[in-house]
């Protein structure tokens, strides 16, 4: 059986540019590095520990000391303020 | 772990489309190598190996070139027994040499080859002469299960990430929806070169495209040819097609190692565009990895 989360994880990659317009995954990603780069530092912990060192919300929650929906409802923020830095940059880009 | 992500958020919040892209990007961003390896075997588990043409979305142009294949296959098996019959005659009738190693021949014995029920993956490096200059070089990974399903996963093409199949009705499918718009797209969204890439990379289906050969095309060969780079001699084989069909190569070259019947090189020109336009695409095979042969049985069992 194919795990359902992973197929939804590769869907998203899949069809995400889609919903983009025209710029491309590669470019997407560049901004993204910058912008996260740009992060508050308390916020890129968060994505680090979120996304390159994969712990959960519920792990996250016991290792910063609030609750695991509290947690995802700063990354949902935070993945509000990585996409608007990444819109200007690309529309920097394009002029 | 990473597997969790999408999916825990998924359940508490049902994200917008912006809050999963950028969920998308992050986990891409963050992706190991290994862990898109897993992702891409992950999707080949998944896919059913018989019947797996019940939810392809087959574009206009695969839809014709299926007919057209079906028709081709009839009139490829009539022709062969025709040849059949002319050959019993030439051998009962006339004195026959010993005849030369043929171009056919060595293409039948590399589609014996590659008929052996293996499952592998290959380095593939693409590339692609003709109209459009490419920014980059193309590589990806084929990985081959059995003699019937071949996927293949772009590393730094214009799609990106896009994984394509093959089945044995050879259409193609598409995981996902378009990865790139643009003013050239076609066939539902692939740009049309990207459409002749996955087009091309349908012909890898090796062994039915081997068929189709000595039929439909002028067969030359040379028996020492080397390809750049490689002091080995190989047979070199170019195939031109007799009557024009937009729908089909113009023209193949395979390289076949004369040894090991094993291929080395094909390349395919297709007419793109309007159909004046000829774009070529080489694929080489650098390297053959086993698979871990438990992963397929592990998934299938999961």
């Amino acid at each position: 059986m194919f795990d359902e989360s992973t197929e939804y994880v590769a869907q998203n990659t899949i069809e995400a540019v889609e919903m983009q317009g025209s710029d491309t995954w590669l470019e997407r990603l560049s901004a993204l590095s910058d912008c996260i780069s740009r992060l508050p530092a308390r916020s890129r912990e968060l994505v680090t520990a979120r996304y390159a060192d994969k712990r959960t919300a519920d792990e996250l929650a016991l290792s910063v000391g609030i609750s695991a929906e509290a947690v995802r409802k700063r990354l949902q923020r935070i993945r509000e303020q990585l996409a608007d830095c990444i819109e200007r940059r690309l529309g920097e880009a394009t002029g | 772990m990473s597997e969790k992500r999408g999916g825990d958020d998924k359940q508490m919040h049902e994200p917008s489309d912006r809050d999963a892209v950028m969920d998308s990007l992050l986990v891409s961003l963050h992706e190991q190598p290994s862990e898109r390896e897993q992702r891409v075997q992950r999707l080949l588990a998944k896919y059913p190996q018989r019947g797996d043409n019940t939810r392809i979305r087959t574009p206009r142009k695969a839809r014709t070139h299926s007919h057209t294949t079906l028709f081709r296959e009839r009139t490829s098996r009539a022709r062969i027994v025709l040849a059949l019959a002319a050959m019993m005659l030439v051998t009962c009738g006339v004195y026959v040499s010993l005849a030369p190693p043929s171009a056919q021949a060595a293409l039948t014995r590399a589609a014996t080859v590659l008929n052996q029920p293996v499952t592998r993956v290959f380095d593939v490096d693409i590339t692609t002469q003709g109209v459009v200059q490419e920014t980059r070089e193309l590589s990806a990974k084929l990985y081959r299960q059995s003699t019937e399903r071949f996927l293949l996963n772009f590393e730094n093409a214009r799609v990106e990430p896009c994984i394509v199949a093959g089945n044995p009705q050879r259409s193609w499918i598409r995981f996902g929806r378009r990865t790139w718009l643009s003013d050239e797209e076609s066939n539902e969204g692939f740009p049309i070169y990207t459409w002749f890439d996955l087009v091309a990379i349908r012909q890898l289906q090796f062994s039915k495209l081997f068929d189709e050969l000595p039929t439909d095309y002028d067969l030359r060969w040379l028996d020492d040819a080397m390809l750049p780079g490689d002091s080995k001699r190989l047979y070199r084989i170019e195939a031109v097609r007799r009557h024009y069909d937009p729908s089909m190569p113009r023209r193949v070259v395979v390289w076949i190692d004369p040894d090991s019947d094993v291929t080395q090189q094909i390349e395919v020109s297709m007419h793109v565009g309007d159909f004046s336009v000829i774009r070529t695409f080489v694929a080489r095979f650098r390297e053959e990895v086993p698979l871990d042969e438990a992963f397929f049985q592990l998934e299938s069992q999961r």
